[in-house]
């Protein structure tokens, strides 16, 4: 009964798959990672989603795989062997004896040394690349390894709390099966080490939207950066500034993405899914809440975080899913489930179940989260100008005579998504309480027969 | 080398800072002695200067006593030309000594008035510019005591003493200005733009007007001016690493240390002592000398921006006491932040509180200010990546277009040591080559999935509201059902349950720790680094300790916000100050009562979170 207010949602996309094969990576040991006292990143948020995801129940309906541990020799297929050789060497204790090794490849301050680096990376590393192979081998539809997903790694260093790039790794394993790769990046931080690693083939497009300016890490990501060489044209950047609406995000989103998938036609889609770009992160900026919606005219839309992830789903073409960033940790594990949820086909209530970390979900303890507060920086002429230069952008790759278009998946599906709906007849705020006002009493309600049937 | 050329002639600036400069410039003022200013001639920058001056005081000091419209108008209707009434009366000695020495006639007729009018200027002058005459008159009798504390260096107590320094030298300035005629001050226009092209740069005229208006904005706030002297700072230092990134490529190890090196050396021109290269006798990076007259050449860039910047500020090249400039503060003020900020991430966290500089400037908090400096980090960042390029022509390219746009953002870089190797799609599939796809720890029951098929639309079942406890919602009643759901899960999952660590999850950890332990732990805690404390807990492994961290500690912490602060929680933040917690609740909470688990002590244990 609950539920009930979520099924208006789930119908609102009649072409659902009926049934995908999941496959969900996940390994004990991550959770114990400590990267030092006071660093944002802490793995053990990993814990916690995995957690959540199955109080929720959510195992029910995938199958969950423990990654193997990638080899030196696997990581060495994107990264320079030299680095790869010394991430494994080194530990804690030796490392000031390498400070100039460690300069060299950026280790310290932001991507610290700690015990069982290599092993986490290994991990995580090992878990986007399982997954690209279930998917060459069709084994499974959709892989989600919310461990990976750091794409910040470079192919000679860390960077940004990455150090190894499963990223790259995945995407190169996904090309031995794939003419084309979509990547698709919605962490609030820019996807340098992907797009870097990618910028001179038109074999892998890169679509980036994070917050770019005002020195924001890691500073690149203009719209002017397109790719070179046969790479031209093939990496796409939607920089954009402070407190990002999920309305304007949403559209933004759907418009570009869908552009892409018709001009690319990609024969899989690697979607990073950092939960950074979330309203109240510790290192973000944006306003996004995590499955959020809104009214336009009469018709119920979907934004948020989670639409994005449902949005690219409904392509119906091969996807990775990985996480990224994320550094409040309970909305990255409250992020995270949901999102699987929507791989799943399945609304989650709003209500936590009652379990181990419950408390940090508190005091509301329930899945959503509200949109942030940030004043939105971004104008609408502005986000329309980006919107017009990335079209114009990938134009341009219609005509690139290198375009290998053969391959066309069968099931090629592109969703209907009107973009010319206008964003100024969303409903107005009071409209828009009305709606919140509606919600609040309805869970109210609920409250009160709770209450009833237990007096009974 | 742009720089290269003027290098010598820097050098010889910086060694005669304080006599063969002030020399040099006396000997442009000496030139003249004519009592009889040309004022009119005087240049429009230093007219300029004085009316924005005197905008900011009036706005900032006489909002109390009224509006002073500008501008200021006599009785028919004539404006008065403030700047040359406020020059003329100091040069007969201040508004105290033409009042007494009844001058005010003398004085109309100097600016071109009827002597009849003396009285209106009079009171003009005293509602317009007294205060800004007291203002500098009090700077200036400052001047003594301020000298004395120059050599103690870098505090924010100190910087304020360095500002009145320069507002003091500003006021000399002005007297200056009234001995000089146009002819000294064209020389020095002159000198100036020859300096500022010679900085190559900044393009001139764009410096010069960035250099005034930051100018006028400080006069009226001595933490506006520590805001733009970091604007400077960090310009500078973006030319520096703009010029060094295309010009050389050394060893990264080398470049850190020399480049902290060189921005100490290039900030700092006034400081006769260059000090000595690091690493220079390591001897390992031949071409040091090549950067050390880089350095050397931007240091003198620097100064003669300097000169520049203070050319502006006081219409003048005059500088008596100037022994240091505002951005000596900046490496303390830098490596404040440092050690407040921590050493970790500082390039997202620091990144993210940047403000534009505008705001800055309008800032009036000096932490504002201290945002200003971390464009440092990623630059240098950006520096060491830099580094690595190979001689790769677009990487040139690339940095030759980054020097003329003045780059705030850094680029994608290129070369071998950056792109993956993509093979080229041939159309057939090449064989994997693994035999891993993951182990598979746990399948759904396909049995269960059909009988339950109808319901998996809403498989996730949320928290259930409604339960037979005695009473619902109680903390005893929470716990029932959590231990409630992970036997459930427990059954369901059987080894996978232990494969994800299940069984090591919760307040449970606890149970392991002696009371004795966990007060110890909450000790570290506080002391801001938990694994520090490894050794404080000698029969615990690492993984215990993180385990218990996550487990109990941040979840006690979590609980005791969620009840006290619950419009301010933070479970990520190490820092955050954590509320008193009893001392033991993760021991008595999860040790079972006997045989009467199910009983709820209604008051019991909410007494005991509190």
């Amino acid at each position: 009964m609950r539920s009930s207010s979520f099924v208006a949602k789930a119908d609102y996309y009649p072409k659902m798959r009926s049934k995908d094969k999941i496959s969900y990576f996940y390994d004990g040991d991550v959770g114990s990672v400590y990267f030092g006292p006071n660093h944002p990143m802490k793995p053990h948020r990993l814990c916690m989603t995995h957690h959540l995801v199955l109080s929720y129940d959510l195992h029910k309906k995938m199958e969950i795989y423990r990654p193997h541990k990638a080899y030196p020799v696997e990581l060495a297929q994107f990264h320079s062997a030299d680095y790869v050789e010394f991430l494994h060497r080194i530990t804690p204790d030796k490392q000031h004896l390498f400070m100039s090794d460690m300069a060299k490849y950026n280790l310290g301050e932001d991507c610290p040394v700690f015990d069982n680096l290599f092993e986490f990376c290994q991990i995580y590393a090992g878990g986007t690349i399982d997954a690209a192979r279930r998917l060459n081998n069709q084994l499974c539809d959709i892989a989600i390894n919310w461990a990976g997903g750091l794409h910040h790694a470079k192919k000679c260093g860390a960077s940004g709390f990455c150090y190894i790039n499963d990223l790259v790794l995945g995407i190169l394993e996904l090309l031995k099966y794939h003419a084309r790769v979509l990547y698709i990046d919605i962490d609030v931080h820019h996807g340098d080490g992907v797009e870097e690693a990618f910028f001179f083939t038109d074999r892998v497009m890169t679509v980036s939207f994070h917050k770019y300016g005002d020195r924001f890490f890691p500073g690149t990501g203009d719209v002017k950066e397109i790719g070179e060489r046969e790479g031209k044209y093939y990496a796409i950047n939607v920089p954009l500034k402070d407190g990002i609406d999920d309305a304007s995000f949403a559209r933004l989103f759907k418009t570009i993405i869908s552009k892409v998938v018709e001009f690319y036609q990609p024969g899989v889609i690697v979607l990073q899914c950092g939960a950074d770009s979330l309203a109240g992160d510790r290192l973000g900026c944006f306003n996004l809440s995590i499955d959020g919606n809104i009214f336009v005219l009469i018709m119920l839309q979907l934004t948020g975080h989670a639409e994005c992830v449902r949005f690219v789903k409904k392509f119906n073409l091969p996807l990775l899913v990985t996480g990224g960033g994320g550094y409040t940790k309970e909305n990255v594990a409250r992020c995270w489930t949901l999102e699987t949820g929507v791989l799943l086909d399945t609304d989650l209530p709003n209500e936590i179940p009652d379990n181990e970390y419950i408390k940090y979900f508190g005091p509301d303890c329930s899945l959503r989260i509200p949109n942030g507060h940030i004043e939105n920086l971004n104008s609408k002429s502005y986000l329309t100008a980006i919107k017009m230069q990335v079209l114009e952008n990938l134009r341009c790759i219609q005509h690139a005579p290198s375009v290998q278009m053969q391959e066309v998946p069968p099931d090629f599906y592109i969703p209907d998504f009107d973009e010319d709906e206008n964003p100024d007849e969303r409903i107005n705020q009071h409209t828009q309480d009305k709606v919140i006002q509606r919600d609040d009493e309805y869970y109210d309600g609920d409250h009160d027969n709770d209450h009833n049937m237990n007096d009974v | 080398m742009a720089g290269w050329p003027v290098y010598d002639h820097g050098l010889e600036l910086n060694c005669t800072e304080n006599s063969g400069r002030k020399e040099l410039i006396n000997g442009y003022l000496s030139k003249s002695d004519d009592d009889d200013v040309k004022w009119d001639n005087c240049g429009d920058k230093l007219r300029c200067l004085f009316d924005q001056v005197l905008m900011v005081l009036l706005r900032g000091v006489y909002t109390k006593n009224g509006s002073r419209p500008i501008p200021a108008l006599l009785g028919d209707g004539r404006t008065v030309d403030l700047f040359k009434l406020f020059c003329v009366v100091r040069e007969r000695g201040g508004f105290v000594s033409v009042s007494e020495g009844k001058l005010w006639g003398l004085i109309a007729e100097k600016i071109g008035f009827d002597c009849s009018l003396c009285g209106s200027l009079k009171l003009i002058y005293y509602k317009y510019l007294d205060e800004l005459d007291q203002w500098l008159n009090r700077i200036t009798r400052d001047r003594v005591s301020v000298n004395g504390s120059y050599e103690c260096g870098g505090s924010l107590g100190l910087l304020s003493l360095e500002l009145e320094n320069r507002l003091r030298n500003f006021s000399i300035d002005e007297k200056e200005v009234k001995k000089d005629g146009d002819i000294q001050y064209g020389n020095i226009c002159n000198y100036v733009d020859v300096a500022v092209k010679e900085t190559s740069h900044l393009p001139d005229v764009r410096a010069g007007i960035e250099v005034h208006d930051v100018v006028v904005k400080l006069a009226a706030n001595d933490r506006e001016r520590l805001c733009d002297s970091l604007v400077f700072a960090g310009k500078a230092k973006k030319n520096v690493i703009n010029e060094d990134v295309t010009t050389r490529k050394r060893k990264r190890d080398m470049f850190r240390e020399t480049l902290s090196w060189m921005i100490r050396v290039a900030k700092n021109p006034c400081r006769l002592s260059i000090g000595t290269l690091p690493g220079s006798s390591g001897g390992k990076e031949s071409g040091w000398k090549e950067l050390r007259s880089l350095a050397l050449s931007i240091r003198e860039a620097r100064l003669r921006k300097r000169c520049t910047d203070l050319n502006d500020q006081q219409s003048q090249f005059h500088q008596k006491k100037h022994k240091m400039h505002p951005s000596m503060y900046e490496d303390n003020i830098f490596s404040d932040q440092l050690s407040a900020e921590g050493l970790r991430c500082s390039e997202r966290i620091l990144s993210l509180s940047n403000t534009p500089p505008c705001q800055c400037c309008k800032s009036f908090s000096v932490n504002k200010c201290k945002l200003k400096n971390p464009s440092e980090s990623p630059l240098e960042n950006r520096l060491h990546k830099k580094e690595q390029v190979n001689a790769d022509i677009s990487v040139m390219k690339r940095e030759i277009i980054n020097i003329e746009d003045a780059p705030v953002e850094n680029h994608i870089l290129v070369g071998p040591r950056f792109q993956a190797k993509v093979p080229l799609w041939t159309g057939i599939i090449s064989e994997s080559d693994s035999k891993w796809f993951g182990t598979q720890v746990w399948i759904p029951d396909l049995k269960e999935e059909q009988t339950s098929f109808s319901e998996t639309k809403f498989l996730g079942k949320g928290r259930s509201l409604s339960c037979n406890c005695h009473l619902p919602g109680s903390v005893e009643c929470h716990r029932f059902h959590i231990a409630e759901n992970k036997m459930k899960l427990r059954r369901e999952l059987g080894l996978a349950f232990f494969h994800w660590k299940f069984d090591r999850m919760g307040e449970e950890i606890s149970l392991s720790w002696s009371l004795e332990e966990e007060k110890r732990f909450k000790e570290v805690v506080r002391l801001n680094n938990p694994f520090l404390g490894k050794s404080f807990f000698p029969r615990k492994t690492r993984m215990d300790l993180v385990s218990y961290y996550y487990n109990v500690f941040l979840i006690k912490r979590r609980s005791y916000q969620n009840r006290v602060t619950p419009k301010d929680i933070n479970s990520d933040d190490d820092e955050a100050e954590f509320g008193s917690v009893s001392e033991a609740f993760g021991y008595s909470a999860v040790k079972v009562r006997g045989s009467e688990p199910l009983i709820c002590l209604q008051n019991e244990q909410v007494m005991d979170l509190d």
